[in-house]
């Protein structure tokens, strides 16, 4: 009944009331618990021949049969991808079980009848062993085993392995199988018709045969698996051909060579004499993408099997997420949804942190310049100077900051934890599209919205060194958190009831001058080229407490450890420019610079030299404008009061000019290090600051001149 | 799906650029989002779509959406040169 291929040696009839079973699937499906169910304690334990990989059989009895039950490695596919690979697709052609069970999973089916599919190319009788229909039902998927059954034409068994349910049944079905040969007729997957004659011509190539009775090579008529009876040896294998063949069905080698096999290719590569290999590797060459057609057939294959023996009842979180995204995936819904989103983030922020902003730099700040007076009471007025209008008025404004960032970080975490993010690139992206923006630079640029830094750092993705670089220049352009924070700050005081409104338009207006720069960068760099990618977006869910509250945490931290050093710095040496060389702040070094800059500052409104001076410090981090501002403005009331001393310096064109120049500033010192780390170059980087310093000026100027006008 | 098979059909959505869902795939493909991922993956295997490297391991300790970088990695995928090789010679062939 079974028959052992030594490959140096003809067959040797066994046993006849012994069988040989072969348990395939892919990993993680259950397959070594059937295994177990079935052997129980007369297992062996060993390698396979030669290899490191565990090889396990074991012995299953059955009214006077003896089963050898061979438990194969896990595999995906039986190309070889992998040593696993290998031996279970070497293990199922040489030694040729008389029944091989396939274990699947059935809570994905999509995924693992590829195997199967494969399986159904060898001569062997399968039998399918659905497994973890358990799971299915869990996650929503019913499978009805027997119009599988019907459409696959072989035995499914329906299993709850773990729990010892249908593992009996499927080995009766596997004996049962073994008992007929004949009733095997299995629904094999097709190859497209344009191959058959590719195929034909290489078998008859690896054979020195002519094909017979293939005279007008249709597919359907030709198996990929050549027949083969049961005890004898496959016409034209290596006893028949001029050259020694690897012990495989020749069509089954002439597929795999066409579908781009590695470890076939290269076996026929020395099994072949030269002349033949060169033609097979012609013919091969000429059909370099024939995988997609033969992988894609059998894929087509499987959806065939799966509609018509799976249902996915529409309930619970897939229906919901189907229906939300009808929405917020569509171009134009989308992108409203989007844009309403930033719009409540901001409205939120405003209402919920603001206040609460306010108390802590009325209270906190106001408590901590009252202990440093009676600290520093007995130090020189400078040192007083420099806690209280350097570090209280300057870190401390920013760190006031922290409930606004945290109710943004929260907001973006609950997002992103949510699943909406994921939604927010793919619309972005989607509105880029129809503005004929597509390519590789989006995503880097998405990541700028958290910061510049990951977004320089993101553009490695793409190949070409000029779209790169252009990316590059782009990638300061998205408004950052930090910039994004100087709004939050300014934008109640300079606009008022409309600060929602203003800080949302601002961001779009920023979005859309990126878009249009983005739209000639992708006609001068990818001249048309199109990317694409693929991407999985994740079912909604409820957002997990801990998980949004580590986000804030990390990114709270973050800031605070900027406020420490960089801003912490730069406020001290505010301070002190402001202070040298002792004879008050409107004579001091720094006034003396922003006043030689204030002609260039009236351009956009900003008379006074203290604006000019705020926007020049956010070089060393964005949020250093607030700090510069606490130092140089001095105490008001609470952060408002600030943002409304500053407001008061300003006409209302001037106040969307600065608004306008904050949004499309150079980038800070981090992303700058980072630009010149990518690029590599000095030059390139200094262009992204020239450049950016035109463009947020030149905007500037446009703006406060032409609101000068309304 | 005039011509073609299945993978040829994805390949070719791909060749219109930009970012495809596998939900919206899987709508325009006529087939179930799973059999979408599970054709990815295996386009993934052998060559033909990669996961993009974003690169920003470090610079993300500093950066306010540092997970989302994590979400387009994840689940994201794109051509490689086979890929888009693959991609030129159907524009060619149709």
């Amino acid at each position: 009944m079974t028959h052992s291929h030594d490959p140096g040696g003809p067959s040797i009839p066994k046993d006849p009331n012994s069988l040989t079973v072969a348990l395939i699937g892919q990993p993680n499906v259950g397959k070594s618990t059937v295994f177990n169910m079935l052997t129980g304690l007369s297992q062996h334990v060993g390698n396979w021949p030669g290899k490191t990989v565990e090889q396990k059989t074991g012995v299953y009895r059955h009214n006077g049969l003896t089963v050898n039950v061979v438990d194969l490695p896990g595999t995906y596919s039986l190309t070889a991808n992998s040593e696993e690979e290998r031996i279970a697709r070497d293990y199922l052609i040489r030694e040729r079980p008389d029944v091989v069970v396939a274990v699947v999973n059935a809570s994905a089916l999509e995924r693992n009848l590829y195997l199967l599919a494969e399986l159904l190319c060898l001569p062997q009788p399968v039998v399918l062993g659905l497994n973890m229909t358990d799971v299915a039902e869990q996650h929503g998927v019913r499978v009805e085993p027997h119009v599988l059954a019907a459409a696959l034409g072989l035995p499914v068994v329906p299993l709850v392995a773990a729990k010892n349910q249908g593992v009996k049944e499927l080995m009766d079905a596997a004996l049962k199988l073994a008992a007929n040969p004949d009733s095997w007729a299995p629904n094999c997957p097709t190859i497209r018709p344009e191959h058959a004659p590719v195929l034909a011509a290489i078998r008859e190539l690896i054979t020195g045969q002519p094909l017979q009775a293939q005279p007008d090579a249709d597919l359907r008529q030709l198996s990929p698996a050549l027949p083969v009876e049961p005890g004898g040896t496959e016409p034209g294998l290596a006893s028949e051909s001029a050259w020694h063949l690897p012990q495989y069905p020749p069509d089954w080698i002439a597929l795999k060579l066409l579908e781009g096999d590695a470890e076939i290719t290269a076996l026929m590569q020395k099994a072949l004499p030269e002349e033949r290999w060169e033609r097979v590797h012609q013919l091969l060459m000429q059909h370099e993408d024939a995988y997609l057609d033969i992988a894609g057939g059998r894929y087509e294959w499987i959806g065939r099997m799966v509609r018509a023996a799976v249902t996915r009842p529409r309930a619970g979180v897939i229906s919901l997420t189907e229906r939300v995204d009808r929405l917020a995936t569509h171009p134009l819904g989308g992108l409203a949804l989007l844009l309403a989103i930033f719009g409540l983030i901001f409205w939120l922020t405003y209402t919920l942190a603001t206040p609460l902003a306010n108390w802590l730099s009325t209270q906190v700040l106001a408590a901590l310049d009252a202990i440093a007076g009676i600290t520093l009471a007995w130090a020189p007025a400078w040192l007083f100077s420099l806690v209280s209008d350097g570090l209280i008025h300057g870190v401390g404004t920013v760190l006031a900051f922290l409930p606004i960032l945290i109710i943004f970080f929260a907001m973006l975490g609950i997002l992103e934890d949510v699943g909406y993010l994921a939604r927010a690139a793919y619309v972005m992206d989607r509105f880029m599209h129809l503005m004929g923006l597509h390519g590789k630079s989006f995503l880097p640029l998405f990541l700028g919205f958290g910061c510049n830094v990951p977004a320089v750092l993101g553009s490695r993705i793409i190949e070409e060194r000029r779209a790169r670089l252009l990316t590059i220049l782009l990638a300061p352009l998205v408004p950052c958190t930090a910039r994004l924070a100087v709004v939050a700050f300014l934008a109640p005081a300079f606009f008022g009831a409309q600060a929602t409104l203003v800080s949302w338009g601002l961001v779009a207006v920023n979005l859309l001058v990126l878009a249009a720069v983005g739209i000639v960068v992708n006609r001068l760099a990818f001249r048309g080229e199109h990317t694409a990618f693929i991407m999985e977006l994740p079912l909604y869910h409820v957002p997990n407490g801990r998980t949004v509250g580590l986000y804030v945490w990390n990114n709270t931290l973050s800031f605070i450890r900027k406020a420490g050093t960089l801003i912490l710095i730069a406020s001290v040496a505010v301070w002190a420019l402001s202070t040298l060389p002792g004879r008050g702040i409107e004579q001091s070094v720094l006034a003396v610079l922003g006043r030689w800059l204030e002609p260039f500052g009236r351009l956009m409104g900003l008379s006074d030299w203290r604006m000019i001076v705020a926007l020049l410090t956010s070089f060393f981090a964005k949020e250093n404008t607030i700090a510069t501002l606490g130092v140089l403005y001095g105490t008001g009331e609470g952060i408002t009061g600030l943002a409304e001393l500053v407001a008061t310096a300003l006409v209302p064109a001037a106040r969307w000019a600065f608004m306008v120049v904050v949004m499309l500033f150079i980038p800070c010192l981090a992303t700058t290090a980072t630009i010149k780390q990518e690029t590599g170059s000095w030059r390139w980087t200094l262009a992204t600051i020239a450049l950016l310093l035109g463009l947020s000026l030149g905007a500037g100027i446009a703006v406060y001149q032409v609101g000068r006008l309304l | 799906m005039a011509d073609g098979t299945l993978l040829t059909g994805m390949l070719r959505l791909l060749n219109e650029g930009g970012i495809h869902s596998t939900a919206e795939l899987a709508r325009r493909l006529g087939v179930s989002e799973a059999l979408v991922v599970a054709m990815a993956d295996d386009l993934t295997r052998r060559g033909y779509l990669t996961s993009p490297e974003m690169g920003c391991t470090t610079a993300c300790d500093g950066c306010g959406l540092a997970r989302a970088c994590a979400i387009a990695g994840a689940g994201l995928l794109t051509l490689t040169a086979k890929g888009r090789r693959a991609t030129r010679n159907m524009r060619h062939e149709s």
